[in-house]
């Protein structure tokens, strides 16, 4: 069981790296288009945000998934709430 | 020339963040309104977006060294997640002289967290955990509704929360803070992205600063004398608290 929570942990912190790699290196050429008065700066700005704003569900979705593949229910189940929450949230704002 | 000062904001909430354990929120927020000039709720959704990037990064390292305890964190997240998100609707109505007042007092508990004598359960105590799961899940989701409200992450009370009432060992109640307070950050950023009360171009900045200062303040963090830098900011602090609180009336 220890090795299985050792994977669920590595590969969420594998996912949480990977959209804040992604979302840091597009706000960065937000802040140089920005700078250089470039008109496509606000699109990079949005998709770089939005990619930081999801990096922890990404985290949540990959810890449902692996941990439904190694038979941890439960948390399976609570990554589905959270997952669920997040969503509500986005449609009650819109 | 105002995107450098806020990368270095931004800079500065990560060293601080990372050597102090914090959300960077109460650096943000303060400074988004008192410096910059933004509207609260607009510093508010500004500095949540921060907070998750702060969190993010720290939570990386906590999760691969196994520091922070996901069952028990996601489990208390789906209060907090919901805390969160009443929290973020709330913004709407309650009115913005009050997050001032409520944002100086949270500042002042703050302070007087980082001072007081510590009397943190040591490893030995919390052996078995966790206790008192009922009570952790109602204070989660108050806490998330203070994270929502006022834009911080909401680790000076989620740390005492775990570590005292349900008995997480100090060491991994503050690894699963961190890990929680992107959650948290994150279903109410959502909502403030969403209603447009996220400053895209601030945000981007503080981001970026964030992401260079908090590896700098993690490769800081053993040479520093931590005692120093906590009485510092304590100082600032407490003058900051001030500040919001007349600000309010």
């Amino acid at each position: 069981m220890v090795n299985k929570i050792d994977e669920i942990n590595k590969m969420t912190a594998r996912s949480l790296k990977i959209f804040e790699y992604a979302a840091v290196s597009l706000l960065s050429i937000t802040v140089i288009t920005h700078l250089a008065k470039l008109s496509i700066s606000k699109t990079i700005a949005i998709v770089g945000i939005a990619l930081m704003a999801i990096a922890p569900l990404a985290g949540v979705i990959t810890t449902g998934i692996i941990s439904a593949r190694s038979g941890r229910r439960k948390l399976f189940y609570i990554s589905i709430i959270i997952v669920a929450i997040y969503i509500v949230a986005f449609l009650v704002a819109r | 020339m105002q995107l450098v000062y806020l990368i270095a904001t931004g800079f500065c909430a990560g060293i601080v963040g990372s050597l102090l354990g914090l959300g960077g929120g109460i650096i943000l927020v303060p400074a988004l309104t008192l410096i910059f000039g933004l509207p609260m709720t607009e510093a508010v959704g500004t500095s949540l977006m921060g907070v998750v990037a702060v969190s993010t990064a720290a939570a990386i390292d906590f999760l691969k060294s196994g520091r922070a305890d996901l069952e028990l964190g996601l489990t208390l997240e789906t209060l907090t997640a919901l805390g969160a998100l009443s929290g973020g609707l709330l913004a709407v109505v309650v009115p913005i002289r009050s997050l001032y007042i409520l944002f100086g007092i949270v500042l002042f508990y703050a302070a007087f967290n980082m001072i007081r004598p510590r009397k943190m359960l040591s490893e030995g105590e919390s052996s078995i955990y966790p206790r008192n799961k009922g009570i952790g899940l109602g204070l989660s989701f108050g806490a998330g509704n203070i994270s929502a409200l006022l834009g911080v992450g909401g680790g000076v009370m989620k740390v005492p929360l775990l570590n005292l009432i349900m008995g997480v060992p100090l060491k991994i109640a503050t690894a699963t803070s961190s890990y929680m307070i992107g959650i948290t950050a994150a279903t109410a950023a959502i909502i403030y992205l969403v209603r447009g009360d996220v400053d895209l171009y601030k945000a981007a900045a503080i981001i970026m600063g964030i992401f260079f200062g908090s590896r700098l303040g993690a490769s800081f963090s053993y040479r520093i004398d931590a005692f120093a830098l906590r009485l510092l900011f304590v100082a600032v602090l407490l003058f900051t608290a001030y500040k919001m609180i007349i600000r309010g009336f």
